[in-house]
């Protein structure tokens, strides 16, 4: 809780010093910019030099307003920065250069040295640059964690002591060392707090970073910062030199310089060492962003492996185990179970070893993996684990085969599940048929006695035998949906005449529609077309689909069968008359339990069941339906079978 | 095999109901005699005496079952002959397949419809004759 709050004292803290940094920058440049006279009276006062410390902060300020807010990864911004500051200074470099070489009062030079002041803005704009070096290395690692606070806490003690020079020279006199503030105009108190702010901001930034413990620093760190302190000392120790040169004209004290080889090589090497400094923090930059993703990647990689309760292995070609995580211990039963000493195929119930062997050996031949394949294993305690599994390929940078690298579900439950479902739909369906068997036979047989009997007695044994019909049809559909939904329908596909097939299926459903006052009518077709199908279940296709058309169209109309004749299918319809499909049932007609009203008063038969059972049945079979139905004009199913081809199907 | 009527038929279910209602819708077929037996045990007893000429035999019955009561009636060679009907709910696909490899040709599914359940078994007998 303590260290929750401090941590956001600390972020507001870098927020406000930055904040404070850009204003400062900002008010410079507009006092430069426009000379304001009575408003910022400390700007107008202060000579041009004031634009190189201005340019400083409103870059700095930003540089750690994006630090403290995006502390992980995205760098545009503060790369951006620092290549701006190490621009200007090299623009400035060149053209004191060329003014000097070709003796021409450049503009940047006019105005720069024409003042004493020229130091404090070096150092503003070399500590700049140092701090955009710092900053970006102080995006973090674990291991030199401490050695980035350490030397971010001492850059930033630095700062505060220029900035509390600046600040006591404004007041106070001071000689001998510390002359540069003696000589400054009020200018330097802007710089001051400037360093101020930044000195602060810098050291809650290190409290900060050590609260948040997500270091991620580089190696090289230390070298750069070495780097970036030798530039530093180097233009102080240029600035310093220039001012003890008491020139009033740039322009020949410059060409004094160039006669100086001491401090011109000093200058290069500072320009260049900025450079490479900048290239080397680029490069870093993007070997921690690397290492980042890297630190990432892996910790996802460990989270996933070992947080999921399957079993996720690397064998050798031997089936030697090299890699596993320790949900196996779980699987297994076995808490001191150490996979790495085991081999893959051993843990396999005996029955099971010979066969995964000879399997993995073709696969290993033929370089390729496996799914979802199920396979018997046994835990510690002897008990049949079962396991389905899939595993791929590894090669080596070669492409040659080394390993395979897969997971293992444990299915036990699921197959324990399965079987005693399996157990209770063969109850069940026993079990509701044996007495459906007796109330059915009894029905019909008093039916015979009551016969000559009364209306009313017809009538109740008709109703109870209707019932017993439906009853007998709920748990066939039921039957059914469970095994298409469980996937177990095994299909037996022929080749099927469509001709005959038509006609027994009017042979089949005569009955049925008559009873219902419908007529079956067969357009006729092709004596030769054949389709490939499952005869059963196309029968049972057109069974589903004629009694729908039976029971909710118009008495006394005719239901018709068509077949048309495409390229690579053949398309069946049956079609009704009737008052047609309603609008609110159409979009989930296919749905489990949906029914339309019939058109009679003898009240809704069947399950809901049959137009779903109908859809699945012509999927397997490669098929797909549709309809057109009009409002009292009636209702056409239309699906499509593959058409037999000898050529492709010898 | 010559074209013989049938003249004895062994019923073997476990559920009493179901076998009076066998009994009612066969009352009408003239020239059989019927036996009618609720256990497998049962059924292998008569049938050593009675000599079925057809049996009609549900599956699923407890202490042994329609698969074992086949089994053991093809393993007594006076009767290994014998054409075995099943009449029984077991009628998905792969039962019925699982019947066909017992050795059993013919199934009449329950529910089945006592109206016609003696047409059903003439039929049977009839096509039995023509093997």
């Amino acid at each position: 809780m303590f260290n929750a709050r401090l941590e956001k004292f600390h972020l507001q803290v870098v927020w406000v010093c930055s904040l404070a940094c850009i204003l400062i920058g900002l008010i410079g440049l507009i006092g430069w910019g426009f000379n304001l006279p009575s408003l910022l009276r400390v700007i107008p006062n202060s000579s041009p030099i004031s634009f190189n410390a201005v340019i400083s902060f409103l870059c700095s300020g930003p540089m750690m307003l994006y630090l403290c807010s995006h502390f992980q990864t995205t760098t545009l911004l503060p790369r951006l920065f620092g290549l701006f500051l190490l621009l200007y200074n090299l623009t400035i470099f060149i053209q004191i250069e060329i003014g000097s070489a070709f003796q021409i009062d450049t503009f940047v030079a006019h105005y720069l040295f024409s003042n004493p002041l020229k130091q404090s803005s070096a150092i503003a704009s070399l500590g700049a640059l140092i701090f955009t070096g710092t900053a970006f290395l102080l995006l973090p690692t674990k291991r030199f964690y401490k050695w980035n606070v350490f030397i971010y806490l001492l850059t930033s003690v630095f700062v505060i002591l220029i900035g509390s020079l600046g600040f006591l020279s404004f007041f106070v006199p001071i000689q001998a060392t510390f002359s540069i503030f003696q000589k400054s105009t009020p200018i330097t108190f802007l710089a001051a707090t400037g360093f101020h702010f930044l000195g602060i901001g810098l050291i809650s930034m290190a409290s900060y970073v050590m609260f948040r413990q997500r270091l991620f620093i580089h190696g090289l760190y230390p070298i750069i910062t070495f780097i970036g302190l030798f530039i530093f000392t180097t233009l102080v120790t240029y600035g310093f030199y220039a001012d003890s040169v008491h020139t009033e004209n740039l322009v020949s004290r410059s060409s004094d310089l160039w006669n100086r080889p001491f401090v011109f090589v000093l200058e290069i090497s500072g320009i260049t060492i900025s450079i490479a400094a900048g290239l080397l923090v680029h490069f870093i930059e993007r070997l921690r962003l690397r290492a980042e993703q890297l630190y990432e990647s892996d910790e996802k990689f460990r989270f996933f492996v070992f947080a999921t309760n399957d079993w996720i292995w690397e064998i050798d070609l031997a089936g030697n185990i090299t890699f596993s995580n320790d949900s196996v211990k779980a699987i297994f039963d076995d808490p001191d179970f150490d996979p790495t000493k085991a081999n893959y195929f051993d843990l396999m119930t005996a029955e099971e070893q010979g066969k995964a062997r000879k399997e993995f050996q073709d696969l290993v031949a033929k370089r390729q993996g496996w799914s979802l394949t199920k396979r018997r294993w046994k835990n510690k305690t002897g008990i049949d684990v079962w396991l389905e599994s899939c595993a791929n390929p590894v090669l080596d940078s070669a492409g040659k085969l080394i390993k395979y690298r897969g997971a293992e579900h444990d299915i036990t439950q699921q197959i324990a599940t399965d079987k005693l479902k399996n157990e209770f739909i063969a109850m069940v369906s026993h079990e509701l048929r044996t007495p459906l068997t007796s109330i059915s036979g009894a029905i019909a047989l008093l039916g015979q006695i009551v016969d000559s009997s009364t209306d009313k007695g017809k009538q109740l044994i008709a109703i109870a035998k209707s019932n017993c019909e439906r009853l007998t049809h709920i748990v066939s559909d039921i039957l059914d949906i469970e095994k298409i939904e469980a996937g177990k329908i095994t299909l037996n596909i022929e080749p099927i005449n469509v001709k005959k097939l038509i006609e027994e299926v009017i042979s089949d459903n005569m009955v049925y529609a008559r009873k219902w006052g419908k007529e079956l009518v067969f357009e006729g077709c092709d004596d030769e077309l054949t389709i490939r199908a499952d005869n059963l279940r196309v029968k049972q296709v057109f069974s589903n689909l004629i009694s729908n058309a039976a029971k909710f169209s118009y008495p006394n109309s005719q239901i018709t069968i068509a077949v048309y004749s495409n390229h690579n299918s053949v398309s069946f319809s049956v079609k009704d008359s009737g008052p047609g499909i309603p609008e609110e049932i159409r979009a989930h007609l296919f749905e489990k339990f949906v029914r339309a009203p019939t058109t009679d008063k003898s009240g809704v038969t069947g399950t809901g069941l049959g137009l779903n059972i109908t859809r699945s049945y012509i999927a397997l079979l490669g098929g797909k339906i549709s309809l057109v139905t009009k409002k009292n004009v009636g209702t056409t199913f239309t699906f499509d079978l593959p058409k037999y081809d000898e050529r492709s199907n010898p | 095999m010559s074209n013989q009527p049938l003249r004895k038929l062994l019923v073997v279910d476990d559920d009493l109901d179901i076998l009076k209602i066998v009994e009612i819708s066969l009352e009408g077929m003239t020239g059989v005699t019927f036996k009618y037996c609720s256990s497998g045990q049962q059924a292998i007893k008569e049938a050593t005496t009675f000599h079925p000429d057809l049996m009609l035999v549900d599956i699923m019955m407890p202490a042994m079952d329609g698969f074992q009561l086949v089994q053991a009636i093809k393993a007594l060679p006076e009767l290994s002959n014998t054409p075995i009907v099943f009449l029984t709910a077991k009628i998905q696909k792969d039962e019925i397949a699982e019947c066909h490899k017992a050795g059993v040709d013919y199934i009449i599914p329950k529910p089945f419809d006592p109206i016609t359940l003696p047409d059903q078994i003439k039929e049977i007998w009839e096509k039995v004759q023509v093997c």
